[in-house]
């Protein structure tokens, strides 16, 4: 294996409730790179994201991961988020009563904590979130809200974005996070992470829709089908998608 | 089980001193018919489940010689007025403009004739706080007086009235477009019995709002019932939050008999290990074109048991109601019980009533998507639990208690 | 104007009889008289008449010569014999509940007749020839089917005229694979060791006053039992119907159900016409052995009394059904739309793990019916799930109230329970009532209770009634919508029934 891997993902399987959802599934993601991973309803796309974010429920039955040379699987979830990877939700989770900007102060003080830094006071975190709303053409009531609760889809959507600007994780995974979302709100969540693309930043982009790569432009292109990637390819491979549907993948293999 | 049996020396408790010369008759009247009263039981629906086997001998209250005030009170650092009650005997009250707040003993023929209001709920608890009064006020706003600042009372109890039985109340009086607003801090630092009773009198377009905090000894029993009567146009902000106490009932019952009153009610309660925790609360909609609004919710450790009973009562006649209740509780220990009993009872059909209860533990999904973002299990369930409560503190964030409230829950949670 | 011949096929579509769809639909369509909100003398009860045939009728009162007479009636067993005479004599140490969020005057148990059989029937028929032709002419109107008509096949179906079952259809078919469906005298005679097995079992007699009294006394009903593995090859149906004056009926119905098997039972309810009250005290048991699955649906539609609250059913009724094994499954569905007062609540007794418990009701009241209704979910097995659906509509001075009871024991990890429960009213002089128990031991259980109470939203009618449709037309399509879930869980040719019968029910309720 070559150490310069963020990750590596070697035949997994993995299943939910006893129903087989990852079946032999490899991917390897180097730094800076932007990998998307399309594929028909019920490919197991979510169930990747799900695995890779450390979601109980997901059972990794065969294979393995590492992550920065590291066994993921060994990882919690809080653990995984403190070493960089940031999963923004297809559904992100409503609850009432939890204050938006305490959770998120409390999301990256965590962070920096477990990573022995000193956590950061009240105000200039507020400076910085503040801040960060404004690029994502937020309203700032927003952070004065219980988190997601009551949101529509689109601020939702950016209000995970706004998490992952904050977190600056190693390895962002995008879990269908242009679904419902209208043009507007689709160029303002693409910009938000073009402006985090670096050389060291990675993104896992999950969609069912060659649409949002028209914004993010892919390195790379996976087609994920019946629980393993059947085909890859460049970025002209989500356009081929967009123009032929996914039958005739199941034709091919 | 009749009353006579719970206290070995009966007869004492009914010795003890009447509280004024004004109220004698009322009290006496009470007296007389106590002995043959019952307790209520779990045949009583609105008592159902209270432990009463729990409730110790009563023992008759003693007023201390020396009391010392509290001067550690958390609202010393609130911008409020303040009214000190120690061990049943008044310390301090600060005047206000506009209002009158008079101890029981010196209430006058008239002002007594209100204090002895006859609440609708009836029972042997509300005898005996008749029959036995300790101490209390009737705290009088007149019309038009807006009070800016809230009145803090303080009623606590130290182990000088250890293990008797005190019987306290206030009665509230607005009248017609005054605003006041009460912060009730109820303590205690050792197994006492306080038994309590409210009546707060809402005149046309009177705002009042009452935020009781409940905090006793963890041996400690408190029943505390509360009738609110409002006016055309009134306008009532409860709270109840029950933080302590081995046995505790906290009953409230809203009558809304003016047209276009509204009321507003929240609160949570939270037995830790072994602990009984009810939250009764009973609205009337008397007339058209009233609203109420209640969001009550339970936190239960292990081997602890809450009870929520609402009861939505619509008058004929009362068309256009508006009322909604929730309950949510959530079991945090193996062996945590929640009752839950939410009931609608409508006579009028132009109405909107609904009413939703949940009762579970904390959501797998809320978790993982906080330890997702990074934070830890056991601070992320500390954050999901301060949330739940929070949807019950949110309507108290302009009250100066509201942090100290906050991190009352908080602390609870924590303890164990 | 909807007629007493069209309402009655309304009834008798449900067990079967397709053309008759096509009259109902021109009944929906009439137009009829301008209707006022205090116009609600339209409804008439259209089961009211009464056979005229000799009936066996034992004088008013109660007794243990009674309970004797009767058992000796029915050549009983003697363990049977002892059973009732227990249940009697606890019965006398009981006093009447006065709980239910009901109105009414005392039951005096010396006033009623406790056994009446159709005189030319008593000595039971063998088969369908026997029965008096004027008893097949009363099922006729009833619309019950007795003659085995292809058109009928489906449905077997067991009627209990008064108190004694009359015939049973179908019967060799259901034995053919070892299915006994049968009146319960017979059963008591055939199978008396499956009767002293299971009679009792999930409703003691001690359960409460009715429950007692029915077991003293109990006159008849339907026997139930599905063999290992066998899926009942027909809808099982009983109908029941009061016709003596001053008569008590207490009908017992026992399910029982062994391992992994299935079936679907139906049973209707009306009564004639009577300026006084009658009695029924019903009590059915059913028992769900592991991998079984029982479906009990109701129609109920006992005489309600009339407009001015004179007469109707006194309907008490102990139903209660038992998940023994692991993933069984009892589903109650109920329409009531009958009685002057309901007193009743389905429950399940969650004992296997993984097992099941459903209640769908629609309970309908006018005029000055009182139904106090609901269920009991006891959750003692692991990962036991419940549903609990509850549709309640008011008119007229009608009370309507549901009450249930959900417990989580401290051994039912992982239950689940999800109650909703609705009310409509329509008039402001009912009263709709929501009274639900939810006693939560198991921390890893989750329950979800919902209610809301509204009037019939003017909106809508207003929608409905400027696209055409007359306002009763309006109403019942709304209150329909709003049953629909619970219509849902009845057997397709039920459901229809279910819908014209609200709407009867309904008649004259707006205005």
């Amino acid at each position: 294996m070559s150490s310069d891997l963020l990750l590596d993902i070697k035949n997994v399987c993995a299943s939910v409730e006893e129903k087989q959802v990852l079946k032999g599934l490899s991917l390897q993601i180097k730094p800076g790179e932007v990998h998307a991973i399309m594929g028909p309803n019920g490919a197991g796309k979510s169930s990747l994201s799900n695995v890779l974010a450390g979601r109980d429920a997901f059972k990794v039955t065969d294979g393995e991961i590492a992550y920065c040379g590291e066994d993921l699987l060994e990882l919690s979830p809080e653990e995984r988020a403190h070493k960089g990877i940031f999963m923004a939700f297809q559904y992100p989770v409503e609850i009432p009563g939890v204050n938006n900007l305490y959770f998120m102060r409390s999301a990256f003080n965590a962070k920096r904590e477990a990573n022995g830094e000193e956590p950061m006071e009240a105000y200039p975190f507020m400076m910085k979130v503040q801040q960060l709303c404004g690029e994502l053409e937020m309203n700032p009531d927003f952070l004065k809200r219980a988190l997601n609760d009551g949101f529509s889809g689109g601020e939702k959507k950016r209000n995970e974005m706004l998490q992952m600007m904050l977190l600056e994780p190693k390895l962002a995974i995008l879990d269908e996070t242009d679904s419902g979302l209208d043009i507007d709100a689709l160029r303002v969540i693409s910009n938000a992470v073009n402006s985090l693309r670096n050389t060291e930043r990675s993104f896992l982009v999950v969609t069912h829709y060659q649409r949002l790569l028209d914004y993010i432009k892919p390195d790379f292109v996976h087609v994920l089908a019946n629980g393993k990637i059947v085909k890859s390819g460049d970025a002209s491979l989500a356009l081929e998608l967009e123009e032929k549907g996914y039958a005739w993948i199941n034709e091919e293999v | 089980m009749q009353v006579a049996s719970f206290s070995p020396n009966w007869q004492a408790l009914l010795d003890q001193p009447l509280i004024s010369d004004a109220l004698a008759s009322w009290q006496k009247a009470a007296r007389a018919e106590l002995p043959e009263l019952r307790f209520p039981s779990r045949r009583d629906e609105a008592w159902r489940y209270v432990p009463h086997r729990r409730v110790p001998k009563l023992k008759p209250y003693a007023e201390p010689s020396q009391v010392k005030p509290r001067y550690d009170h958390p609202s010393l650092e609130w911008d409020v007025y303040r009214l000190q009650c120690i061990d049943g005997v008044l310390i301090s009250s600060d005047v206000i403009k506009g209002v009158r707040i008079t101890p029981l003993s010196k209430c006058d023929e008239e002002q007594s004739r209100f204090v002895a209001h006859e609440l609708s709920e009836k029972d042997a608890w509300i005898r005996l706080n008749q029959a036995c009064l300790t101490h209390g006020f009737l705290i009088e706003v007149d019309a038009g007086i807006k009070v800016e600042k809230p009145l803090v009372i303080i009623d606590h109890t130290t182990s000088q009235v250890a293990k008797q039985c005190l019987n306290a109340r206030y009665v509230i009086k607005l009248g017609e477009d005054a605003s006041f607003d009460v912060i009730m801090h109820q303590s205690s630092d050792s197994d006492v019995l306080v038994n309590t009773v409210s009546v707060i009198d809402l005149g046309q377009r009177a705002r009042f709002s009452s935020l009781r905090i409940q905090q006793m000894h963890s041996e400690a029993l408190c029943f505390h019932q509360q009738e609110v009567i409002q006016g055309d146009c009134s306008e009532a902000h409860l709270g109840q939050f029950l933080l302590g106490a081995s046995v505790s009932r906290d009953a409230v019952h809203v009558v809304l008999q003016g047209t276009e009153a509204r009321v507003e009610l929240s609160g949570t309660a939270f037995p830790r290990t072994g602990q009984f925790a009810n939250i009764y609360s009973h609205l009337t909609h008397g007339v058209p074109h009233t609203s109420a609004k209640q969001q009550y919710r339970s936190i239960v450790h292990d081997k602890a048991q809450s009870v929520f009973y609402g009861r939505v009562h619509v008058l004929p006649n009362a068309q256009k109601t508006a009322s909604y209740q929730h309950n949510a509780n959530l079991l945090l220990g193996q062996r945590a019980q929640a009752n839950s009993k939410p009931e609608l009872e409508i006579y009028a059909d132009d109405v909107i009533c609904s009413h939703g209860s949940t009762t579970g533990q904390l959501a797998d999904d809320q978790l993982f998507y906080l330890r997702s973002r990074g934070i830890p299990e056991n601070q992320a369930s500390a954050l999901l639990v301060d949330g739940f409560a929070g949807v019950t503190t949110d309507p108290w964030k302009d009250s100066p208690a509201y942090d100290f409230l906050s991190d009352a829950i908080a602390l609870r949670g924590k303890e164990e | 104007m909807a007629g007493p011949h069209c309402l009655v096929s309304i009834y008798s579509c449900g067990i079967m009889r397709p053309e008759k769809n096509l009259l109902i639909k021109e009944v929906g369509v009439a137009k009829r008289h301008d209707p006022s909100i205090d116009s609600f003398v339209s409804k008439r009860y259209e089961h009211g008449f009464v056979t005229d045939i000799e009936s066996e009728q034992f004088a008013a009162g109660l007794s243990e010569d009674v309970v004797r007479a009767i058992s000796a009636k029915k050549n009983e067993p003697e363990f049977l014999l002892e059973w009732r005479l227990e249940a009697y004599r606890h019965w006398l140490t009981l006093t009447p509940p006065d709980w239910a969020h009901l109105k009414m005057s005392p039951i005096d148990f010396q006033a009623i007749s406790y056994f009446a059989a159709p005189k030319s029937n008593a000595n039971a028929p063998k088969s369908l020839d026997e029965v008096d032709p004027k008893l097949l002419e009363t099922y006729e109107k009833l619309g019950v089917p007795l003659h085995e008509r292809a058109r009928l096949a489906g449905v077997a179906v067991d009627a209990v005229f008064d108190s004694v079952s009359v015939a049973t259809t179908f019967k060799d078919k259901l034995e053919e694979v070892g299915v006994i469906f049968c009146p319960f005298s017979e059963a008591a005679q055939k199978h008396p060791e499956l009767i002293k097995q299971y009679l009792g079992k999930v409703v003691p007699y001690r359960d409460n006053f009715f429950a007692a009294l029915n077991s003293a006394v109990f006159s008849d009903g339907s026997f139930v039992y599905i063999p290992k593995g066998v899926r009942s090859p027909l809808e099982l149906s009983t109908y029941f119907r009061i016709n003596a004056a001053n008569t008590g009926q207490f009908e017992r119905t026992l399910i029982v159900a062994e391992e992994g098997s299935y079936v679907s039972y139906l049973e209707g309810c009306t009564a004639p016409m009577r300026d006084e009250n009658q009695l029924h005290a019903a009590v059915v048991e059913l028992i769900a052995k592991t991998d079984a699955e029982i479906k009990y649906s109701t129609v109920q539609n006992w005489y309600p009394g009339d407009e001015e609250g004179r007469g109707g059913i006194y309907n008490f009724v102990t139903k209660r059904g038992s998940c023994e094994g692991d993933r069984s499954k009892i589903s109650w569905t109920q329409i009531e739309t009958g009685s002057a007062i309901t007193w009743k609540y389905p429950s399940c007794i969650l004992r296997g793990d993984d097992s099941v418990g459903e209640f769908y009701s629609v309970a309908l009241t006018n005029n000055h019916q009182q139904a106090d209704t609901g269920t009991k979910m006891i959750h003692i097995g692991k990962r036991t799930k419940s549903v609990i659906i509850s549709k309640g509509i008011s008119a007229g001075q009608a009370q309507n109230a549901y009450r249930g009871l959900v417990r989580i024991a401290p051994t039912a990890v992982k239950a689940r329970n999800y109650s909703q429960c609705d009310s409509l009213l329509i008039g402001d002089r009912c009263g709709a009532h929501t009274f639900p128990y939810m006693e939560v031991s198991e921390s890893t259980a989750q329950v979800e209770h919902e209610a809301t109470t509204s009037k019939i939203g003017e909106d809508q009618l207003f929608y409905c009634q400027s696209r055409g449709l007359s306002e009763e037309d309006a109403v019942s399509m709304i209150v329909n919508g709003f049953c629909k879930e619970v219509f849902k869980k009845l057997p397709m040719e039920f459901a229809l029934e279910a819908q014209n019968l609200l709407a009867v029910s309904l008649e004259g309720s707006v205005g």
